[in-house]
């Protein structure tokens, strides 16, 4: 820590922000196999790796935010939580739920919107965890449409995580929009963990790759020990 | 570092010497330091390479700290030089411009026909002058390499990119220019802060503009302020080092009214040893942890701010 203590102009000075936003399926298929369960569980075994990415990276403060989506899609975590002090409230599945994904990315894109989200930022991270296709297709493509119009939605680093064989990769792999990033997939609810810390290790791998989605991809292929570096090495357009 | 220039400024109301202080700061990130990388900031101001009276220039770069432009931290140098002498070439063109009683908006037309296509050429040859005196390494086209897509022989300035803010003040003009993140703020002798260049909303998530890009003319903005209708009291360069620390959203009417403030019951002296000090909070830890830099162009109206504001 610096021991530089001038009076600074201005209302003050902290790190840069990264937001991570968890788009999380909550239909009906998600008791199956005791997946929203899993998903909970694995929501919570992450968060201490995350903390830990933030005390050893030094750079970016972590917040959390987190959309569920059923019959429709609604914030389950709507104000940014830093990780530091963040507790994941477990989600339930909705009795014969449908999958609104379209509509859940309709919220982010909306929350990623110049008027809403900080410039200073880093790329936010958003992470889709579903087991089926969104039944709301035309809000799907809405949804999609407003994610890339948005500079800071299409500059935003976009994770899957397949439940199971039901979810459908056309659609995710839309919502990913870069060839070289697979969707991850999760054959059983024991997986969730698994892929979801490959996808925290991907985000962690960010560090030292600034701005390339290829390296985040091998990561996601292949985790390994992430290593510390420059979370935001500028580039051109 | 600091200057200290005195010009003739024609005011609304009367004619009075104008002092001009120029005071800048560059302090390499942490994390560039953590990384390997070099400063790859740059500032220079018109008294670095002329006479320390008369118009004035200050010029501030960031080099980009991408891996795919390893020579920024020239590249940032080059531009900022380049910025000078270009505006030095253009100087009499301006005042004669400035005589003929044109509006602003010619003027600024001026200011995008020559002094930015000049900026982005001269940039442009400088590079591609270092280039041939210092060919890529082999480390340097590894680096290539982890971008397959990017033809770096079709344009290698890439190696070299960066962004550019320029302030210049000639006669009763003030004009800026710039392409890319960072900051350009005004405060006008009447309290009124301003930001003369927008912030172009796609410079998210690390992705810039730069002189290093196709075509950078078109990226480029520019601002002209009649000194007579609106004078200023200060003008703040900052590259994003500085931005991405602030806590407030909107900081720059805050940061600019405090370092009138300061100016005020410290003395620019005061400033100036301070200055290094913020842009070395905001490089550290505690801040963006990039690299930081500041330049300041203070008139001495500055020395009035709070009389008249209490």
């Amino acid at each position: 820590m610096t021991q530089l203590n001038a009076i600074m102009p201005g209302g003050g000075i902290s790190r840069r922000s990264l937001h991570i936003f968890i788009l999380a399926d909550c239909s009906g298929s998600m008791k199956i196999d005791g997946r929203i369960q899993a998903l909970n569980y694995a929501i919570a075994s992450i968060t201490p790796q995350l903390i830990n990415w933030e005390k050893e990276q030094e750079q970016a403060q972590i917040f959390i935010r987190a959309v569920a989506f059923a019959d429709n899609a609604s914030w389950h975590i709507q104000s940014p939580e830093p990780i530091s002090t963040f507790n994941w409230p477990p989600l339930s599945h909705v009795e014969k739920g449908l999958t609104s994904m379209g509509e859940a990315i309709r919220l982010v894109a909306d929350a990623l919107s110049p008027e809403k989200f900080e410039p200073r930022a880093l790329r936010p991270v958003l992470l889709l965890i579903t087991d089926g296709k969104p039944t709301d297709v035309d809000q799907f493509e809405i949804g999609i449409k407003e994610l890339f119009a948005n500079p800071v939605g299409k500059a935003s680093i976009r994770l899957a995580i397949a439940i199971g064989q039901g979810a459908n990769f056309s659609f995710l792999n839309r919502f990913i929009n870069d060839a070289d990033i697979p969707v991850m997939v999760a054959e059983n609810a024991d997986q969730i963990v698994v892929k979801l810390t490959a996808a925290t290790l991907a985000i962690s791998k960010m560090s030292s790759i600034g701005s390339d989605r290829k390296e985040v991809a091998e990561q996601v292929i292949m985790p390994e020990a992430n290593e510390l570096g420059v979370l935001d090495d500028d580039t051109i357009i | 570092m600091s200057w200290v220039f005195s010009m003739m400024t024609q005011s609304s109301e009367s004619t009075m010497e104008q002092q001009w202080y120029i005071e800048t700061a560059c302090v390499r990130g942490m994390f560039h330091d953590r990384n390997s990388l070099p400063l790859q900031d740059a500032i220079l101001s018109f008294g670095d390479l002329y006479s320390k009276s008369g118009p004035l220039v200050l010029s501030v770069a960031d080099g980009h700290g991408d891996i795919i432009h390893f020579r920024s931290a020239s590249g940032s140098q080059m531009a900022t030089r380049v910025a000078l002498e270009v505006f030095q070439n253009h100087l009499a063109d301006i005042k004669a411009l400035e005589a003929k009683d044109l509006d602003l908006s010619a003027i600024e037309q001026f200011v995008r026909k020559n002094v930015v296509e000049e900026v982005v050429s001269k940039w442009k040859q400088h590079v591609m002058a270092d280039l041939e005196a210092n060919p890529f390494e082999d480390s340097e086209i590894e680096a290539m390499q982890t971008r397959p897509a990017i033809n770096f022989e079709a344009n290698p300035t890439i190696a070299y990119g960066t962004t550019l803010l320029s302030a210049c003040i000639v006669g009763n003009l003030a004009i800026m220019i710039q392409i890319g993140d960072g900051d350009i703020v005004v405060l006008h002798s009447d309290k009124t802060v301003i930001t003369p260049i927008p912030r172009d909303p796609f410079l998210v998530g690390g992705r810039t503009t730069s002189l290093c890009q196709k075509n950078p003319q078109k990226d480029f903005h520019a601002a002209v302020i009649d000194l007579r209708v609106r004078p200023i009291a200060l003008i703040l360069l900052a590259s994003d080092g500085f931005g991405n620390s602030q806590v407030e959203p909107n900081w720059h009417h805050d940061v600019a009214t405090d370092i009138a403030t300061f100016s005020k019951n410290y003395g620019i002296e005061w400033v100036s040893q301070n200055l290094p000090l913020w842009a070395a909070q905001c490089a550290s830890n505690d801040g963006s942890g990039d690299d930081t830099t500041l330049g300041l162009v203070l008139s001495n109206s500055i020395f009035d701010y709070i009389e008249e504001q209490t």
